[in-house]
C-alpha cells in the first residue's frame, strides 16, 4: 500500500513531540508515539493526529487502571465529606452549612476524575508516600478549578450562587476527606504490593529474606501513614469540635478512629525474621506473617469507614424518614449498600493478591 | 470447549486484521488493514488502539514490545497475535456471518448482491 503523501521532514519538532509524549499515558506512550512517528508527514498532521487519538487512549487507560470498588469508595468519601448526603432543610442533619447536592456532586466528580486520571497516568506500579501526596494535591487542584469555573459562571452567566461550596464546608472537606483519601489509596497501594522480587520458581533463603525485608518496610510505611494520618484527622476534628458542637456521628468518628489507631499500633508491625534462618523456616515465617497481615487488616476498612455509614444514615436516611421523602431514603440506602459492596470487593481483591503470593511462596524450590 | 465470546463488528475487523498480518501486526499496519476491510467506512487509529486494549483484556490477543527502530524515533512497536480464544471467537463470528449471508441470499434471491459485492482480496504488501 502506498504511504499517504510525501514525507517533508523526518521527525516532529522537539516541542510538539514533548507535548504529545506528555499527553499520552505512560503505559501506551512507547508504542503510540512510535506509531505516530512512523506516520509523520508534517508538524500539523502529527499534532492533529495525536490529539484525535488522545481521548481514545486516555479513556482506554482509565478503564484499564480503574478499580471499581476503589473508585466507588472514593466517590462516596468525596460526596459525603462535601455534605452531599445532608438534607439542607433538616437542621438536625448537620451543624455545618451544607451545599445543594448538585454542587457537592460537581465538586466530587472533579475530585474523582482527578484520581482516575492520576491512576491512568501513573508510570509505575509501586506506591510511595510522595505519590499519595501528589494524588491529594491533584484532587485539591481539580476541585478548586471546578469552583473557580463555577464562580466565573455565577458572575458572568447568572448561575445561582448555590452551585458554589460554602467555605466552612470546603474546610471541613479538606480536614476529613483529603487525609481519608490519602489513607485509603496509600494503605491499599502499599498493602497490595506483594509481588515477589526473587526468581520465579527457584530461590534461596537470602532471596526470601530480602523480599521479606521489603515487605516489612512496606508494612512499616503503611502503619506509619495509617496511624499518622488518623491522628491528624482526630486532632483536626477535636479542634473543630471546640467551636462547633459535634453531632452523634462526630463522637462515633473520634472513638472509631482512636480504636483503629490503637489496634494498628499494637498488632500492625510485621514480625522480624531472625538472621541466618534456613530456606524452609524463612518461607514458613513469611507465609505465616502474610496470612496474619491479611487477616489483621480485613476488618479495618469496615471499622475505619463506620462513621461514613453512620453519617449517611443520619444525614440522608433519617431525615428522609422524618419528612417522608422516599427518594432521599432510597438514595441513602443505595449509598450504604454501594459502600458495603465496595469495601467487600476491596477486601476480596486484597485477599486474592495475598493468596497468590502465598501460593508463589509455597511453590518455590530451594536453589 | 467453552461458550463462544461475543464480538462486536469492529472487534471482528481488528481480529481479522491481526490474523491476516501474522507476524507484522502492530498499530499502524492493523489500522491500515482494518480500513481496507471496512471500506468505504473509515476507521480511526484511536478506535483501533482502544479495541486492541479491550481484546487483550478479554484474553483474545496477546501483545509484546519488539526492538526499537530508528524510523520510530528509537521507540518499540507493540506487536499483537491471536490467542486460541481469539481464533475460536473469530471463527464463530465468521460462521455466523456466513449463515446471515446465506439467509439473506435465500430470502432475497440469487441476485441479492447485484454485482455490488465482489470477492474481497487484500491489497498488495508494500
Amino acid at each position: 500500500m502506498e504511504r499517504k503523501g510525501p514525507k517533508v521532514e523526518a521527525r516532529p519538532p522537539a516541542v510538539i513531540d514533548w507535548l504529545v509524549r506528555t499527553l499520552i499515558p505512560p503505559a501506551a506512550r512507547e508504542s503510540v508515539v512510535g506509531d505516530l512517528w512512523e506516520r509523520y508527514r508534517s508538524p500539523g498532521q502529527y499534532l492533529f493526529e495525536a490529539l484525535k487519538i488522545l481521548p481514545y487512549v486516555v479513556v482506554s487507560q482509565v478503564r484499564r487502571s480503574t478499580s471499581f470498588p476503589l473508585a466507588a469508595t472514593q466517590a462516596i468519601i468525596l460526596f459525603g465529606c462535601l455534605g452531599g448526603f445532608v438534607a439542607p432543610a433538616d437542621p438536625r442533619a448537620s451543624v455545618i452549612p451544607a451545599p445543594r447536592w448538585e454542587a457537592a456532586a460537581v465538586a466530587a466528580m472533579a475530585g474523582l476524575v482527578a484520581l482516575l486520571l492520576r491512576d491512568a497516568y501513573r508510570a509505575t506500579e509501586r506506591w510511595t508516600i510522595q505519590r499519595g501526596f501528589f494524588d491529594i494535591v491533584t484532587v485539591t487542584g481539580c476541585m478548586a478549578l471546578s469552583q473557580a469555573v463555577l464562580a466565573v459562571l455565577v458572575t458572568a452567566a447568572d448561575l445561582s450562587p448555590g452551585w458554589l461550596l460554602p467555605s466552612i464546608r470546603a474546610l471541613l472537606f479538606a480536614i476529613t476527606a483529603l487525609p481519608g483519601l490519602l489513607v485509603l489509596r496509600l494503605v491499599l497501594g502499599l498493602d497490595g504490593d506483594v509481588r515477589f522480587s526473587g526468581a520465579e520458581s527457584q530461590s534461596s533463603a537470602a532471596d526470601i529474606v530480602r523480599d521479606y525485608r521489603e515487605f516489612e518496610a512496606r508494612v512499616r510505611t503503611r502503619n506509619a501513614v495509617f496511624i499518622g494520618t488518623l491522628l491528624m484527622l482526630v486532632a483536626a476534628a477535636g479542634f473543630l469540635w471546640l467551636f462547633v458542637k459535634p453531632p452523634l456521628v462526630g463522637y462515633a468518628f473520634l472513638v472509631g478512629h482512636l480504636c483503629v489507631i490503637a489496634y494498628v499500633a499494637a498488632k500492625g508491625a510485621a514480625r522480624t525474621m531472625p538472621a541466618g534462618i534456613g530456606f524452609a523456616e524463612a518461607r514458613a515465617q513469611y507465609r505465616r506473617e502474610l496470612d496474619r497481615q491479611r487477616r489483621l487488616f480485613r476488618p479495618l476498612l469496615w471499622w475505619w469507614l463506620l462513621p461514613l455509614f453512620l453519617g449517611i444514615a443520619i444525614q440522608a436516611v433519617a431525615p428522609g424518614i422524618r419528612s417522608g421523602e422516599a427518594p432521599r431514603i432510597a438514595f441513602g440506602i443505595a449509598a450504604v449498600l454501594l459502600l458495603a459492596i465496595a469495601i467487600a470487593m476491596l477486601n476480596r481483591d486484597r485477599t486474592r493478591k495475598f493468596r497468590a503470593k502465598l501460593a508463589t511462596l509455597a511453590e518455590l524450590a530451594e536453589r | 470447549m467453552g461458550e463462544p465470546v461475543p464480538l462486536g463488528q469492529f472487534e471482528q475487523l481488528v481480529l481479522t486484521a491481526i490474523l491476516m498480518l501474522k507476524g507484522n501486526a502492530y498499530g499502524v499496519t492493523i489500522h491500515e488493514r482494518v480500513e481496507e476491510l471496512a471500506r468505504p467506512r473509515r476507521a480511526s487509529l484511536g478506535a483501533v488502539y482502544a479495541t486492541l486494549d479491550r481484546l487483550e483484556d478479554k484474553g483474545l490477543i496477546a501483545s509484546w514490545l519488539a526492538d526499537p527502530t530508528p524510523e520510530r524515533g528509537g521507540r518499540s512497536k507493540r506487536h499483537y497475535r491471536l490467542e486460541n480464544l481469539g481464533e475460536r471467537a473469530l471463527k464463530d463470528a465468521a460462521r455466523t456471518a456466513r449463515r446471515i449471508s446465506d439467509a439473506v441470499e435465500q430470502s432475497e434471491g440469487a441476485n441479492t448482491w447485484n454485482g455490488r459485492v465482489r470477492k474481497w482480496k487484500p491489497a498488495p504488501q508494500r
